[in-house]
């Protein structure tokens, strides 16, 4: 086998109406940060909660070091989650809740009040540590969920969502927390999430799912500049597509037709003439100044101002919408209007065709 | 109209307004909450001073007549059979509390958590309508099936086993009180245990429980208030429960509801009855306190 701490083979997991995991396969390295990232329903809970045991697959292989997983037991698997809601329990401080698991296996109580101990100060809980849950706000209780889940040193960290329950402002704090933990601890995180932004900010590789089946697997760079697929282009947001059919295929480049004109962008293995597919041209890459070699015409329709970013929305002669990022202080200085014609330009290199 | 941002007398006006607004409002909850306020201090509050008060009294040619003696709580408080009565009714209701819930819980899990979502509501439909039926009616079943001549030594003679007789004693009596609280209490934990956040449950087998560490150390103190609740209510209803110990146990020895019975009978002592009355609210009060007490007052 090759060097995955954790793999999963052709796992899927059906109910009566529908297959929540398609087939799925998944290699995962010692140590890293991985992601699951798609939309509500596409079944990247159900695979995290397979990884924990906590629902088993309808088939396939879960191995852990090259060990078969399936017939372990979720609490002898040692692969503890942080859950969305943390499911803290509320009867015990904080103290023993971070105690919990050590006291499950055994640990006399000098031993485990030391470990605990650590992780407390480790987490910045000092203050807290007699305290009930009920008496934490939202950050403080998602360090003992932190705390209780690393306890133990497990290898393997699952993280559900755990980042939703709280405002905007913690969860970017909480992402930078979460980075240096994993740094530090040098174990694999598998982080859950419908969040771009966490996922790109904080994973060394991203796992795109839809409807049970994974999309695409690599670093954010790598989804972001080169995306598989039209729903994974569409998914990460800041993508316009327009749908058409080749045209003419060369060595590496291609044209294609579509009903705003006739483009060329870098062609994808298989392409062949006349197959439908999709023009891809990212939002950042799109000029205003007509400098571009190739050119379409639009009116504003929109903006959406963020800091220093700006997001435009180009209305075209289809009724189709492209969406334009710049910098803030770049739109400015052209001194644009609502509803004015503007030519959006961008170079061929930077357009690249998908399968549709 | 105006501007009334710059006019502070305006702003002042406009801010006591709404307050004349609460004002009006809060007779009406009040109006609503005085019929039941009104219906509590007639036939509880002002029958209870009267219990008291008759507790002094003494009895004259098989009369209550009033006085202020302390007879009556001296004669109660020191008889032998009082002190019997009241030790066996306690030793009673709490054994009723330890088996109603022993035998409910497993019951209440199965219902909370085993049994498919859409059958959920019918069985406990299915728990609640015997409820319905007349408890004495019930309670007089139990008789017919306990009996020397009933349906348990029917089957036992022909299986060749002598017969028992089970009626009167302690093993009948907890037949009557299982009667009263069963349903109530799997009803009482099913609903405890339908509160329990299922990710708490799956959380602790994630961190290394096993199933029967699950139930010790996670659903069991979830579930605390529920249970002290479902103790208490089996503690009350037994503990003055009379139709039971009639039907089934009969008074040897007497429950402290028979004892009521008996002391009125024998001569109307009232007086003698209320003290009776009057020890038994205190240490149903005095059980209410206890669970209050252990029960965990955080919030979720």
């Amino acid at each position: 086998m090759n060097a995955a701490l954790l793999s999963l083979k052709n796992i899927s997991m059906e109910y009566s109406n529908f297959i929540a995991v398609d087939d799925l396969n998944l290699d995962i390295k010692k140590g890293e940060f991985i992601s699951l990232m798609g939309p509500s329903g596409c079944g990247k809970s159900t695979t995290l909660r397979m990884m924990a045991g906590l629902d088993n697959p309808t088939s396939g292989a879960l191995y852990l070091d090259g060990e078969s997983q399936l017939e372990v037991p979720t609490e002898k698997r040692g692969m503890p989650m942080v859950w969305q809601n943390f499911a803290l329990f509320p009867f015990l401080n904080v103290q023993k809740n971070i105690e919990f698991p050590l006291k499950m296996q055994g640990v006399p109580s000098e031993a485990r009040s030391k470990k605990a101990a650590e992780w407390i100060e480790r987490m910045g809980l000092t203050e807290f540590a007699k305290r009930n849950i009920s008496q934490l706000s939202g950050g403080q209780r998602q360090r003992v969920a932190l705390a209780r889940a690393l306890v133990t040193e497990p290898r393997i960290l699952l993280l559900d969502e755990p980042l939703s329950a709280l405002d905007s402002h913690l969860r970017i704090k909480m992402q930078t927390e979460l980075v240096r933990l994993h740094k530090e601890l040098g174990i694999t995180f598998i982080y859950v999430t419908h969040s771009q932004s966490e996922a790109f900010t904080m994973s060394d590789r991203v796992v795109i799912m839809n409807q049970g089946k994974v999309q695409q697997i690599g670093t954010p760079k790598q989804i972001y500049r080169a995306p598989n697929n039209a729903f994974v282009a569409e998914f990460i947001g800041m993508n316009n597509l327009i749908p058409g059919a080749v045209l003419r295929l060369e060595d590496k480049t291609a044209e294609i037709r579509t009903d705003l004109g006739i483009f060329k962008a870098r062609s994808f293995v298989g392409a062949q003439k006349d197959t439908p597919s999709k023009l891809v041209i990212a939002a950042d890459c799109i000029h205003l100044d007509g400098s571009g070699e190739q050119k379409i015409s639009g009116k504003i329709s929109g903006e959406e101002f963020v800091g220093s970013v700006i997001t435009l929305f180009i209305e075209l002669k289809n009724g189709q919408e492209f969406k334009v990022q710049k910098q803030q202080h770049e739109v400015e200085s052209l001194n644009l209007k609502y509803g004015a014609d503007l030519t959006l330009s961008w170079n061929a290199e930077n357009a690249f065709l998908l399968a549709s | 109209m105006n501007n009334y941002s710059d006019n502070l007398v305006l702003s002042k006006n406009i801010s006591t307004k709404p307050s004349i607004k609460v004002r009006k409002g809060r007779w009406f909850p009040a109006a609503l909450a005085l019929p039941p306020l009104l219906w509590q201090f007639m036939f509880f509050v002002l029958p209870m001073f009267f219990l008291l008060a008759l507790t002094f009294w003494e009895v004259k040619s098989y009369k209550p007549v009033p006085a202020f003696v302390m007879d009556n709580w001296i004669r109660i408080l020191g008889s032998s059979s009082f002190q019997k009565a009241l030790a066996y009714t306690i030793q009673m209701s709490t054994l009723s509390s330890i088996i109603t819930i022993i035998i409910a819980l497993p019951a209440a899990c199965i219902l909370a958590f085993r049994i498919n979502k859409k059958h959920q509501p019918i069985l406990i439909a299915l728990l609640v309508v015997p409820v319905f039926t007349s408890y004495v009616l019930r309670t007089y079943a139990w008789q017919v099936v306990l009996s020397p001549q009933g349906l348990i030594n029917w089957v036992f003679s022909h299986l060749g086993v002598t017969s028992i007789d089970m009626l009167g004693g302690a093993f009948a009596l907890q037949i009557g009180y299982l009667t009263l609280c069963l349903p109530v209490v799997v009803l009482i934990l099913t609903f405890s245990l339908l509160g329990v956040d299922r990710s708490q449950l799956e959380a602790a087998s994630n961190l290394g429980c096993r199933p029967h560490q699950v139930f010790w150390h996670v659903l069991l103190p979830s579930i605390r208030n529920g249970i002290l609740l479902a103790v208490t209510t089996v503690f009350m209803l037994t503990f003055s429960d009379y139709i039971a110990p009639l039907l089934l146990s009969g008074s040897n020895p007497p429950t402290l509801s028979i004892l009521i019975v008996d002391t009125i009978k024998s001569g109307a002592q009232w007086p003698r009855a209320a003290v009776i009355g009057i020890v038994m609210m205190l240490f149903i009060g005095l059980v209410l306190w206890l669970s209050q007490l252990l029960s965990s007052k955080e919030k979720r």
